[in-house]
């Protein structure tokens, strides 16, 4: 019997022990908080608070200033229109040189008349009884375009042509520096050498001086 | 473990401070704790919030359980106690004093035997009976104080 009452006793306060308890924010930050210090809930709630009265008040401002703006834009609207309503008589009166003068009938100029074009090839036929053109100079005849004469007839035939080709007609005498090609050339010691111009014959194209010999070792290997 | 330490030691301030420094103990000697079985960390983190409230009383209130009633000491029904809502039951014990309602917590909530307490409050086992009889016996009178009424 005892022994039964002790363990619901057990029972009944190791359950309540195990049942989580609810967490005391308030209390919790009073321990936690600083000595001195306000606590950090009704801080932010100040917070808050402040912002939001910023924020009303900003928004509350601004719908005035549209509302204000809007009035004025009416307001010059009005004025303008009734500016314009009046302003014509007002103008006249004021700015007697500002009205509007009659001026008499402008003369009648003759209208220019365009340019059309004159066909130069074509001959002029100059009326004879027209006596309105007397007075001009009498134009030009048509003479007729200097005529190309036609190129003679050339037979084709089976000759070479003697004439040399049009590459060399007016081709730069070719000139050779360094090695010379002809068996002529070669000097008895075997050495090459020296020229300047490609036709042997002409000696006088050669230097006055000596010609400097190059030698050309092993050129052939 | 707040609640029981709260069981062991009437105020809430103190009990913070000694669960504090129980759970230091718990975590600064985690890593040789053997896992048993899904019950054994809270048993033995129990144990060590019960260590830590026996030193905290003892370092603070002096127990005097030096009293002994030699003989038999008569049952005390507490079944009346017991049908009473958990509140109410905590708030009695908590009206105890420091020697009975520690001797009370030790014996019936935790399950020590009275060879287990003499050992952990320097006690005989005789002392340790008579503490737990005077313990009922005053839960009793709380009772009857209250107006709950029972009957055998």
């Amino acid at each position: 019997m005892e022994h039964e009452d002790d363990l619901r006793i057990r029972e009944k306060v190791r359950a309540h022990e195990q049942t989580p308890g609810a967490l005391d924010k308030d209390r919790l930050w009073s321990v936690l908080a600083l000595p001195g210090s306000a606590r950090p809930a009704k801080r932010i709630a100040v917070y808050y608070a402040a912002a939001s009265l910023i924020l009303a008040a900003a928004v509350i401002f601004y719908s005035l200033e549209l509302t204000h703006r809007k009035a004025l834009e009416l307001r010059l609207a009005e004025i303008e229109l009734s500016l314009k309503q009046e302003k014509i008589p007002e103008t006249a009166a004021m700015n007697p040189v500002a009205q509007e003068v009659a001026c008499p009938e402008a003369e009648q100029r003759p209208k220019p008349q365009l340019a059309r074009r004159t066909n130069l090839r074509k001959p002029v036929v100059v009326p004879e009884n027209n006596a309105a053109h007397e007075s001009t100079p009498p134009l030009p005849p048509v003479v007729a375009l200097h005529a190309v004469p036609e190129p003679s007839l050339e037979t084709i035939t089976n000759q070479a042509p003697v004439t040399q080709p049009i590459e060399d007609q007016h081709a730069p005498a070719k000139v050779i520096l360094g090695k010379s090609l002809s068996p002529s050339s070669v000097t008895k010691q075997g050495r090459l050498t020296f020229r300047l111009f490609l036709d042997e014959d002409n000696k006088s194209a050669a230097p006055l001086n000596a010609t400097p010999v190059v030698t050309l070792a092993g050129i052939n290997n | 473990m707040f609640r029981l330490a709260c069981r062991y030691i009437r105020s809430s301030t103190d009990s913070e401070d000694v669960l504090v420094m129980a759970f230091t103990k718990v975590f600064a000697n985690i890593h040789g704790f053997d896992t048993r079985g899904d019950g054994s960390l809270e048993g033995w983190i129990r144990k060590v919030v019960v260590n830590e409230s026996l030193m905290w009383l003892r370092r603070r209130h002096n127990f005097n359980m030096t009293e002994s009633i030699e003989g038999n000491t008569d049952y005390v029904d507490l079944g009346g106690f017991s049908q009473l809502p958990v509140e109410e039951i905590c708030r009695f014990i908590a009206e105890l004093p420091n020697g009975y309602r520690t001797v009370f917590n030790l014996f019936v909530i935790e399950g020590y035997n009275h060879a287990e307490i003499a050992a952990m409050l320097e006690i005989s086992e005789n002392t340790s009976r008579t503490q737990l009889f005077k313990a009922k016996a005053l839960l009793k009178k709380i009772l009857t104080r209250e107006g709950f009424h029972y009957g055998t």
